[in-house]
């Protein structure tokens, strides 16, 4: 029997999670985790495994150290087969931490970064399997590449 | 009922201050603000300082319409629901937050008719007083590349938020058969179906 697809769908709150989930007929058939910072939007995912993190921004650079044990552990835990991310902070430790596991990975930049890419999207590039931007004008021949919006 | 929210993650106390001092001006009691952990309590609306999902969602369909920070999650749902929105962007100089983004996402989505926008406080009392005239839009059933976008799986199940759309199907089916196989899609679908200008969303 082969074995079902482990998903990590990870991100922030607001509108990272918003459109995560407008992301979630992607996952229909695998096995999903989400994470997110906020334990409320379990809610949002009733039937699903969910974990939340601390929140953390890199002006607080100790809870970004506790944000990424959490993700290391949650790594460990769930061995995901793919780690889907629509940023920031907790995607790209996410992915970071999740190649080294031997994840493969997939960052969606936020639709809300209209002019550019967001500083995590620009340094989750060269690490990243598939590197994606929901502006068209935003892709790069290398990356980021547009396949359509979360919108 | 006019509703006010910062979102989840952090106060915004110089929006909630302004629409307080709106609001002690028009004696308008139809207003109600969700202004984050810790914000500056208003004098002259209800208020809560975080609200949960599911009342999120309810008080969200009973606004008649919407007074947000420029944050995406707040923009989507207005769209969602055909709220009238009005945004004012945090600024990254105040340390409202981590940059200018929200300034671009407003000065974008206004561009393209969905949001109307105080960039700064001293506009907001003239676009609340002008509420009539803010734009009525929803969201698209087209994605930007020119694909319809499929109506959400879960209708009717239970979750706390009604999601009343998907993402475009192209980028579900890229993504769909990356995760399951790690098949990459090849150059040649980073190509999209050129819409006529200013149709898209």
């Amino acid at each position: 029997m082969p074995t079902a697809t482990r998903v990590l769908a990870i991100s922030s709150g607001g509108g990272h999670w918003v459109q995560l989930l407008r992301l979630r007929p992607a996952f229909q058939g695998t096995l999903v985790t989400y994470v997110t910072v906020n334990r409320a939007y379990q809610a949002d995912v009733p039937d699903e495994r969910f974990y939340w993190i601390v929140d953390a921004t890199r002006w607080n650079k100790l809870r970004l150290v506790w944000m990424a044990l959490q993700i290391a552990w949650i790594l460990l835990r769930v061995r995901p087969h793919a780690v889907v991310s629509t940023g920031a902070a907790p995607g790209y430790f996410a992915i970071r931490l999740g190649k080294l596991l031997g994840a493969r990975t997939v960052w969606i930049d936020s639709v809300a970064n209209v002019e550019q890419l967001s500083l995590t999207g620009q340094m989750v590039g060269r690490h990243t399997d598939l590197w994606l931007t929901q502006w068209p004008h935003l892709a790069r021949p290398g990356g980021p590449h547009f396949m359509g919006g979360t919108l | 009922m006019i509703f006010v929210t910062v979102g989840a993650q952090m106060p915004f106390d110089r929006l909630v201050r302004a629409v307080d001092a709106w609001a002690a001006r028009c004696g308008n009691g139809g207003v109600f603000a969700q202004i984050g952990r810790g914000g500056y309590r208003p004098a002259h609306l209800r208020y809560v300082e975080f609200l949960e999902p599911r009342a999120f969602w309810t008080t969200f369909t009973n606004a008649s319409a919407i007074v947000a920070h420029a944050g995406m999650g707040t923009i989507i749902s207005a769209l969602e629901l055909g709220k009238p929105i009005l945004v004012m962007p945090r600024r990254g100089d105040l340390a409202e937050t981590r940059n200018d983004h929200q300034l671009a996402t407003a000065q974008r989505f206004r561009e393209l008719g969905l949001v109307e926008v105080a960039f700064h406080e001293s506009e907001l009392p003239d676009r609340l007083d002008q509420l009539a005239r803010w734009p009525r839009p929803g969201l698209s059933d087209h994605c930007i590349c020119g694909r319809v976008l499929a109506g959400c799986p879960h209708a009717g199940a239970a979750c706390a938020t009604p999601h009343l759309g998907t993402a475009c199907p192209h980028l579900l089916a890229t993504l769909r058969g990356f995760v399951t196989t790690g098949a990459l899609p090849s150059p040649a679908s980073d190509t999209m179906t050129p819409r006529p200008t200013g149709q898209w969303l």
